[in-house]
């Protein structure tokens, strides 16, 4: 849990660099219309900057009782790796066949491989909800949703 | 009276069919939300937020309120009959709900939660109606250092009074702020921290940022304990809400302390019903007769957090329309629906916008007698939900984020950013970073930085002007005091430790 913590300190610090380097590159001070583009961000990343210093410090200082903890629950890694993955899996495929045909996979899977469903089951939550949300947010709401490489060849 | 002729007129506007029929979806929806332990009220509302695009403001405003009273009142539900809390600001119903639905009294104990919170939501929604007018009359003369001054004292609560590492809120803060600067410049529209990128010119999308955080990354929290429901059924007789409604005068203190401390952290910016509800049950035990029997089942153990949650609730929305400052991070979320509208947020609302304003008080009024209806009577139907494995509702609830994240801008890149804030919400959570300030911080970072420049401008560049201001700098001070808040308290600690040797005993240390 310490290493992790300063890690996490350390991450953030750098986006803090980033974000003070990315800044000095505006006007930090004075312009034509009073304070400059970069005034605001530049404040904000010095405060970043020494507040998570801070934090890193204090992670660094004596050890506290919960620096023992894991980060991650022992044997909790699994059942986390088989969520996030198959959110990364859907976005992906989303971005190819679109949300319509993204949901019904991501659906069917989640549901078969993690939830150990009948295949009935299966089969018609990941047909019904994809048809649900087809039926409000296209023809109900009239927000067109992303249809991937499909686009032109679905029937909707 | 002005505000109750306004009121009236609010009323004709919450009970067109239209708007009836929104507040009755919101309210269901909402203790669906509440009741399910892996979705949170205010990823709740962010998720639905995209649906009401298509709405008009007020029907708009009235469902997302509705949702957050349901939400309110279902997060009880679970916490009452399966010791698991539906809501972070149920946690607190759980001590003696649960010990009491054991004892065959699920019934009065639901009873004891749902008519109290309902009563305390009736008072705050009465003081909301008489105090916002004025306050946002009184807001209405406010320039840009009176607002930077607000805005800054409501930041300042949350590293004052948020409990937890100050440092880290303050990181979450910045954080926020940062990410709110990505983007156009307001002033001076040069493109900042971007980049190059085309997609970030528009900025983060706040909706995707507050999805990503609460939805997702409770998701993958949950993920990590297998839930199991094994709980107790119960559902409301009408013998349990004459019970609780004749003791009603035996627990007068703790309904009206609960009522009052409630509201007044539900207005202050940092908080909202989850400290509500904390500080109500700690109260309540403090000054019991009987300390002792809290956590055993007692009637005062139910009804103080309840009451206190439902009533912050309300709390949280009077900042939020009279000075455009959210009291809550779920308020915080309604503030963005406004900004997706096309609604200016703040005291203006009260002259340009009368109808949405009424609208949503009257609406109040409507959601929260839903509200309660719907939870006397249809317990069993709510707990039947929770039958549903995880297996299809985790993936269907990532499966509405990942379309209410793409249909705010239209933009896949949004539906990655929100497994992105997904894994750092997760990672925030487990080391104690405060998510609440970092979702404030973002949703009020443009109207900062341009009070802050403004400020600046009719100032040629002195800070003088945020003390010269009478109303400014009693904002500012008092925000200052707040912010070096935690440092004194570790001052006055030394100093106090240094002064009684005694209290440096280990065994005497409080925690």
């Amino acid at each position: 849990m310490r290493r992790g913590e300063i890690l996490c300190a350390l991450a953030v610090l750098a986006w803090a660099g980033l974000m003070l380097r990315e800044s000095v590159r505006l006007n930090i001070w004075w312009g034509a219309s009073g304070p400059g583009a970069g005034f605001f961000p530049f404040w904000l990343s010095v405060g970043l900057t020494l507040t998570v210093a801070g934090v890193l410090a204090q992670a660094l200082g004596p050890r506290p009782a919960s620096a023992k903890k894991r980060f991650i629950p022992e044997g909790a890694l699994p059942s986390l790796l088989k969520v996030v993955l198959p959110i990364a899996g859907m976005i992906l495929a989303m971005e190819a066949v679109g949300y319509y045909v993204a949901a019904a996979l991501y659906l069917g899977l989640s549901m078969r491989w993690i939830g150990r469903h009948g295949w009935p089951m299966v089969v018609g939550v990941s047909l019904l909800f994809p048809v649900a949300t087809y039926v409000v947010m296209e023809r109900w709401f009239l927000i067109s949703l992303p249809k991937g490489y499909l686009g032109g060849y679905l029937p909707f | 009276m002005d505000a109750l002729a306004n009121l009236l007129f609010g009323f004709t506007v919450a009970l067109t069919p239209y708007n009836l029929m929104v507040a009755a979806t919101g309210v269901f929806l909402g203790i669906i939300i509440g009741v399910l332990p892996g979705l949170g009220g205010t990823s709740g509302v962010a998720i639905l937020l995209p649906l009401t695009i298509v709405m008009p403001p007020t029907s708009g405003i009235i469902l997302l309120a509705s949702i957050y009273w349901g939400a309110l009142f279902g997060g009880n539900i679970t916490s009452v009959l399966f010791n698991i809390p539906g809501e972070p600001w149920s946690v607190a119903t759980c001590f003696d709900g649960y010990p009491m639905a054991k004892q065959g009294r699920a019934g009065e104990a639901l009873a004891y939660a749902f008519i109290p919170a309902f009563f305390a939501a009736l008072v705050g929604i009465l003081l909301f109606t008489f105090f916002a007018p004025p306050l946002a009359e009184l807001a209405l003369r406010f320039g840009p250092p009176e607002t930077f001054a607000v805005l800054l004292l409501a930041f300042s609560t949350f590293a004052g009074l948020g409990g937890g590492s100050p440092l880290k809120t303050l990181v979450s803060m910045f954080i926020g702020f940062l990410l709110a600067s990505v983007g156009l410049d307001i002033v001076t529209g040069e493109p900042r921290l971007t980049f190059g990128s085309i997609n970030l010119l528009a900025g983060f999308s706040f909706v995707t940022v507050c999805i990503g955080l609460f939805g997702v990354g409770e998701i993958l929290l949950s993920a990590e304990e297998a839930l199991e429901f094994r709980g107790v059924q119960g559902k409301v007789r009408g013998r349990d809400i004459w019970t609780v409604v004749k003791s009603t005068a035996q627990h007068a203190k703790t309904l009206i302390t609960g009522t009052l401390l409630g509201f007044w952290v539900g207005v202050l910016p940092g908080t909202g019903a989850t400290p509500a509800s904390f500080m109500a049950y700690g109260i309540a035990k403090q000054y019991s007769r009987h300390p002792e029997r809290f956590g055993t089942g007692v009637p005062e153990g139910v009804m103080a957090p309840a009451s206190a949650a439902n009533v912050a609730g309300i709390g949280a929305l009077l900042p939020l329309v009279t000075l455009g400052i959210p009291g809550s991070p779920t308020a915080a979320v309604m503030l963005a629906g406004l900004l997706i509208w096309g609604l200016q947020p703040g005291p203006l609302l009260f002259v340009d916008q009368p109808d949405f304003v009424w609208g949503l008080i009257a609406s109040m009024y409507i959601g929260n007698v839903m509200g309660l209806l719907m939870c006397l009577l249809l317990v069993p139907f709510f707990t039947a939900i929770l039958r549903i494995p995880y297996a299809i509702l985790g993936p269907l609830i990532v499966l509405l984020s990942a379309l209410g994240a793409y249909a705010v801008k239209n933009m896949m890149l949004d539906v990655w950013f929100l497994l992105i804030f997904g894994v750092i919400g997760y990672v925030f959570k487990k080391f104690g970073y405060p998510l609440a300030p970092l979702v404030v911080a973002l949703v009020l970072g443009d109207m900062t930085e341009e009070a802050l420049r403004q400020s600046l401008i009719m100032s040629d560049g002195s800070v003088t002007i945020f003390f010269t201001r009478p109303i400014a700098a009693f904002f500012l001070v008092v925000a200052l005091i707040l912010f070096s808040f935690p440092a004194l308290k570790l001052m006055a600690r030394r100093v106090w430790g240094a002064l009684q040797p005694v209290a440096r005993d280990p065994d005497r240390r409080t925690p």
